[in-house]
């Protein structure tokens, strides 16, 4: 009899035996499951669903040259969350799946996912606000090597009066992942040397620090231009002139018109009512008339406590559809008649008022020497006043394919891009809706935003009473079959 | 595996006749309803913006944690308090083949029940003239929520099994699997909402690959992924050979 035989070892050994046979399966299903985490198949069956990525979505994941990260601050689902939060953490979650599939290379993801709960972790919270410097709960920061984007709700779901309508988080997220995977950054030029608001200003009147920060957020460059000095830069997305009190020398109007002209350029003005900026006959060969007078509103729904204008009407067009949709106001201290009153000399320029006061407001003309506010009939404007006005022309290439040209938007609401006003939803909404579509950002992807369904059952209460008992059919299926088994059994 | 057949007919014949079978299966049954009635009333009273089918999976896991362990804790946990587990291991059967078709048995039941759970769309659609077919069909998520249930049905059978093996009173087997359930669906959620520290970038990995609503998530969306196969597969083939070890050991 062998050795191993004999009880006293029999037993350890077998203990032995079963311990490593327990290790080694362990071991071989750890391996395998470390394997299929790395290697695998996925296919997408319903390719219809919402969360499908498009073509070009996915063409520019696969060329990702450098790793993407994302965070995501969007609170956990709570008893206390809204149906909104509840949509756009499932949304951006699941489409966030997608992308890091999509961007997998080789066993290896170009896009990393990190999901922050800003009340539950509020130290990551904490970190990444050092790190991205943003405090944003509800944002989605797309972060490359040196680069951000912040992506907020408004530009992953539409609202329609405050209720999600669309999802469009797709157009949002490539748009996001390409900026900050881009290696140029956009230059928004503010011009300078007429005392305009500046862009390194902090005071809340005149400065323009919170555009300038924000800018930044959305990897673009703000820089002050000085015309006098010379021509626009070569590198310039989107020219703004911010409220000037002195008039333009007449060769830097000569620089914004050939910057409009031979560079097919993008010009905002903003204009504050009183000042003669020299600006005023470069806009008539436009179309546009900015006459020197004053908006006096006088609907209460249309001036806020403090005094500022409150605009509420919006026409429909690019610029302004977000504010259109959101039914949301706009801020400014005071308002100057932009009007599309003449003929452009431009050929085959295109004029479309934006905005205007209310029924109840009107342009007064002699408003430096009136004590009290009056409308004086033939001399001032009656209401609803043009508040702003889009001039655009079409260029046409040699293969006779039509290219888009130059763009100005004159707004007559000098400050509504101040410090001051920036809080509000409605001029910030504006802000960047002007700066993405003058400077073209907004088609850098374009992705059909996808209709929200909404599942609602038409069911009465006689039908719900019915089918509480039509439901328990099943179980009382299953019992009677108990029963009778049970009867079958014993008999 | 040549009894494993005949093994496996005994076990299904044996739970048909069991009466805590029936009773097990009428009351999920009747949870199931509950929460698909009250889910309906949610859905008349107000707007959703995901379809009923896949918001009712979303629940799947308060039946699994009740139902697994009524199916399971009597297996073997029974047949050890009766000393037939003896008598069945002394014949020419190996105690593989005896833990597969306990498990096996368990599985098909576990999974029949949930198809009981699948003709509650078609009965309100045909029981009532204001359901929209379209709304409660939904073949994409109703397959995919269904394949999901029963491969995840697999680790969470599996489970049970063991839970039985490792004592002889049914009661304690099935708060066991109770335990070991709760861990298995909820823990790496739980876990993942914790602050973690320094190992919370380690753990982001392995904690979504075992959490089991994100693979309900994909496959009620219709995205079929071999890391869920793989993961019930795995481990309820690792969960299944503890079993025959516990049960060889203690035998």
């Amino acid at each position: 009899m062998s050795r191993l035989d004999d009880f006293r070892y029999a037993t350890p050994l077998r203990r032995l035996n079963k311990l490593v046979q327990l290790l080694l399966a362990l071991c071989l299903i750890a391996g395998v499951n470390a394997l299929a985490s790395r290697h695998y198949f996925r296919a997408d069956l319903a390719r219809q669903g919402v969360y499908a990525l498009s073509p070009e979505s996915m063409a520019y994941l696969r060329e990702l040259k450098a790793p993407v990260h994302v965070v995501v601050t969007i609170p956990e689902q709570g008893d206390s969350a809204d149906s909104g939060q509840k949509l756009l953490r499932r949304y951006v979650k699941n489409l966030l799946e997608e992308y890091r599939e999509a961007s997998r290379r080789g066993g290896k993801e170009m896009l990393s996912v990190e999901y922050v709960d800003p009340y539950r972790n509020p130290r990551r919270a904490a970190e990444l606000a050092r790190q991205y410097k943003v405090e944003q709960v509800n944002a989605v920061i797309f972060s490359s090597a040196n680069r951000q984007r912040v992506v907020g709700p408004a530009e992953i779901l539409e609202f329609e009066n405050l209720k999600p309508v669309a999802y469009k988080g797709e157009q949002a997220f490539t748009s996001a992942i390409l900026e900050t995977a881009s290696e140029s950054t956009p230059v928004i030029y503010f011009t300078s040397g007429h005392g305009e608001m500046s862009p390194e200003d902090v005071s809340p009147g005149r400065g323009l620090s919170v555009v300038a920060a924000e800018l930044r957020a959305r990897n673009m460059e703000p820089r002050l231009l000085d015309l006098s000095r010379g021509e626009v830069p070569g590198d310039a997305a989107l020219v703004i002139v911010a409220d000037p009190v002195g008039s333009f020398l007449p060769e830097e109007v000569v620089r914004l018109r050939s910057y409009l002209d031979e560079r097919s350029g993008r010009l905002v003005l903003l204009l504050g009512a009183g000042r003669e900026t020299g600006l005023e006959r470069f806009l008539l060969r436009w179309g546009i008339s900015a006459d020197n007078m004053l908006v006096q509103e006088r609907a209460a729904d249309n001036v806020d406590s403090g005094g500022a204008i409150i605009v509420r009407s919006f026409a429909e067009s690019p610029v302004t559809d977000i504010l259109r949709r959101n039914k949301a106001p706009l801020l400014a201290g005071q308002a100057r008649p932009i009007s599309a009153g003449q003929m452009a000399s431009e050929p085959g320029t295109r004029l479309s008022v934006l905005m205007a006061s209310s029924a109840k407001s009107w342009a007064d003309a002699g408003w430096r020497n009136e004590t009290e506010p009056l409308f004086n009939p033939g001399i001032d404007q009656a209401g609803p006043v043009p508040l702003a006005v889009l001039a655009q022309t079409g260029a046409r290439s040699g293969t006779g394919i039509s290219l888009p040209g130059a763009r100005i938007l004159a707004i007559g609401l000098g400050d509504v891009f101040s410090n001051r006003y920036m809080g509000s939803f409605g001029n910030q909404a504006l802000f960047f809706s002007i700066t993405s579509w003058m400077s073209d950002r907004e088609q850098l992807i374009a992705i059909e935003p996808r209709v929200i369904e909404q599942y609602q059952l038409s069911l009465s209460r006689e039908e719900l009473g019915r089918l509480a008992l039509l439901l328990c059919v099943p179980a009382g299926v299953l019992a009677l079959m108990g029963l009778i088994t049970a009867l079958l059994r014993r008999y | 595996m040549r009894h494993f057949p005949a093994l496996l007919r005994h076990e299904l014949r044996s739970l048909a006749h069991a009466p805590s079978t029936y009773v097990a299966g009428v009351l999920f049954l009747l949870l199931m309803a509950a929460i698909y009635y009250l889910l309906l009333s949610q859905y008349a009273a107000e707007q959703f913006s995901v379809p009923p089918g896949e918001m009712f999976f979303q629940a799947f896991w308060l039946p699994v944690l009740f139902m697994v362990p009524l199916l399971t804790m009597r297996s073997l946990a029974e047949e050890r308090r009766m000393h037939t587990l003896e008598t069945l291991l002394s014949a020419p059967v190996t105690t593989t083949e005896v833990i597969l078709s306990k498990f096996v048995a368990s599985w098909v039941l576990y999974c029949l029940l949930w198809l009981g759970v699948m003709i509650f769309p078609v009965i309100t659609v045909y029981g009532t003239s204001g359901a929209d077919a379209r709304l409660l069909m939904h073949m994409p998520v109703l397959l995919g929520g269904y394949a999901f249930v029963c491969i995840s049905g697999l680790l969470y059978i599996a489970a049970g099994i063991l839970s039985s093996t490792l004592t002889r009173s049914q009661l304690v087997a099935g708060i066991l699997c109770f335990g070991v359930l709760f861990i298995l669906l909820l823990g790496p959620r739980l876990i993942g909402t914790q602050e973690l520290g320094p190992w919370s970038e380690w753990l982001k990995e392995p904690l979504h690959y075992f959490d089991s609503s994100a693979h309900r998530d994909s496959f009620t969306r219709g995205v079929l992924d071999t890391r869920p196969f793989l993961y019930y597969l795995s481990n309820s083939s690792l969960v299944l050979m503890i079993a025959a070890l516990v049960v060889e050991s203690k035998s």
